[in-house]
């Protein structure tokens, strides 16, 4: 069984798009793995945040595969990024 | 008269049909553990003239609570007896695991105690070496309360397929909610609190696993089947660990802890979901095997 797990990454608001918006990762990661590549790509962007489903920010420490398994559609964990908080 | 005191005994059998459950939740809320806080080796031997006392603080802390909402009585004594000048850097560890302070106090207890250990908890306490590679960091008491805040509108989200009822708690609503935590006022959290719980069916139970150092959570939609039990869910999510022949066989050799308290698998899902969620409205479950 593979242990890599899709994350479709969508911008919310202003914040910039990224080329490719797939990638894979490893699920048995924690969600700060998702949180620093992002935060490598988009460097110039000093604050980040980040939502699963335009809804809540896990904590950097929940595992990927409970999220993907949890929260994931369609084969894939989507993961929103914003340069301000959003949803409340 | 009579008449009167039928309607007290009316209003009185109806609260009760409404809240058959409600001392349960009320007393889970207000248990708490004692623990003695000790400086670490570290920290004692920077304290310019050495002490040849053991400096400790012993506190009762809710179980519900988090290490954060008693950051100023713990730092307080420590400043006071000038083993430091600041709190700032402060974290907490056990037999050298450091505590995450997002975690209940009584779930990091329920994890790493065992159960013939005795009271009151000993945890070192670290005002220096934060370790960033281990626990998030923390700025003040807001990082708690957004945490808590998001933490529970995953909750939401894992019970009701959205996080609509946390998101239109009004901003009172959500300062009544994270204030009576921090207070321990069983009262108006349950007010609040209720609202996030009350619709059913639920589509999903909103439940972590700890086994050995992991957290099992998944999906698990026969929720809402009333004579589903605990043992439905561990035989569900734990495949990987146990099969179901082991737990049919062997389930005398684990325990299975929530709040402290040793849960029989035969308990009902939702009445758990309902009655022993914590504040965050999590069900956090931890499976431990007996010691022979």
């Amino acid at each position: 069984m593979s242990d890599k797990v899709i994350v479709r990454f969508r911008a919310v608001g202003d914040a910039p798009l990224l080329k490719s918006p797939v990638f894979k990762v490893d699920g048995n990661k924690e969600f700060t793995t998702i949180i620093n590549g992002l935060k490598v790509k988009l460097k110039h962007c000093s604050n980040l945040h980040f939502y699963i489903n335009n809804s809540f920010s896990p904590s950097p420490d929940e595992i990927i595969n409970n999220l993907y398994k949890c929260f994931g559609s369609g084969g894939e964990l989507q993961v929103n990024y914003a340069t301000m908080p959003a949803y409340g | 008269m009579e008449g009167e005191n039928t309607t007290t005994t009316t209003n009185n059998e109806s609260d009760e049909i409404n809240y058959p459950f409600e001392n349960v939740r009320e007393k889970v809320f207000n248990g708490s553990i004692p623990i003695k806080f000790v400086v670490s080796e570290e920290d004692k031997s920077k304290i310019p003239n050495s002490i040849d006392y053991e400096l400790a603080f012993y506190y009762n802390i809710p179980r519900c609570s988090y290490f954060p909402i008693h950051k100023t009585e713990i730092e307080e004594y420590f400043i006071s007896r000038n083993v430091v000048e600041n709190g700032d850097n402060i974290w907490y560890s056990y037999k050298d695991i450091p505590l995450k302070w997002h975690y209940p106090v009584g779930l990091l207890y329920d994890i790493y105690v065992n159960s013939d250990d005795l009271l009151p908890w000993e945890i070192t306490v670290h005002f220096s070496n934060y370790p960033n590679n281990k626990l998030i960091n923390i700025k003040d008491l807001d990082t708690l309360k957004d945490s808590y805040l998001t933490t529970l509108k995953e909750s939401d989200y894992m019970r009701y397929g959205n996080a609509n009822r946390v998101m239109c708690l009004s901003l009172d609503d959500q300062s009544t909610l994270w204030n009576s935590l921090c207070n321990l006022n069983f009262k108006n959290f349950w007010n609040i609190n209720s609202k996030l719980l009350i619709d059913t069916p639920w589509s999903n139970i909103s439940a972590r696993l700890y086994i050995n150092d992991n957290v099992i959570q998944e999906r698990f939609a026969n929720i809402s089947e009333e004579n589903t039990t605990l043992k439905d869910l561990i035989v569900s999510w734990c495949q990987e660990v146990f099969t179901e022949e082991e737990i049919n066989n062997n389930i005398d050799n684990y325990k299975f802890i929530l709040h402290g308290i040793n849960i029989s698998i035969d308990t009902p899902l939702l009445w758990l979901g309902q009655y022993l969620s914590y504040p965050d409205n999590w069900l956090h479950i931890i499976i431990k095997q007996k010691s022979s």
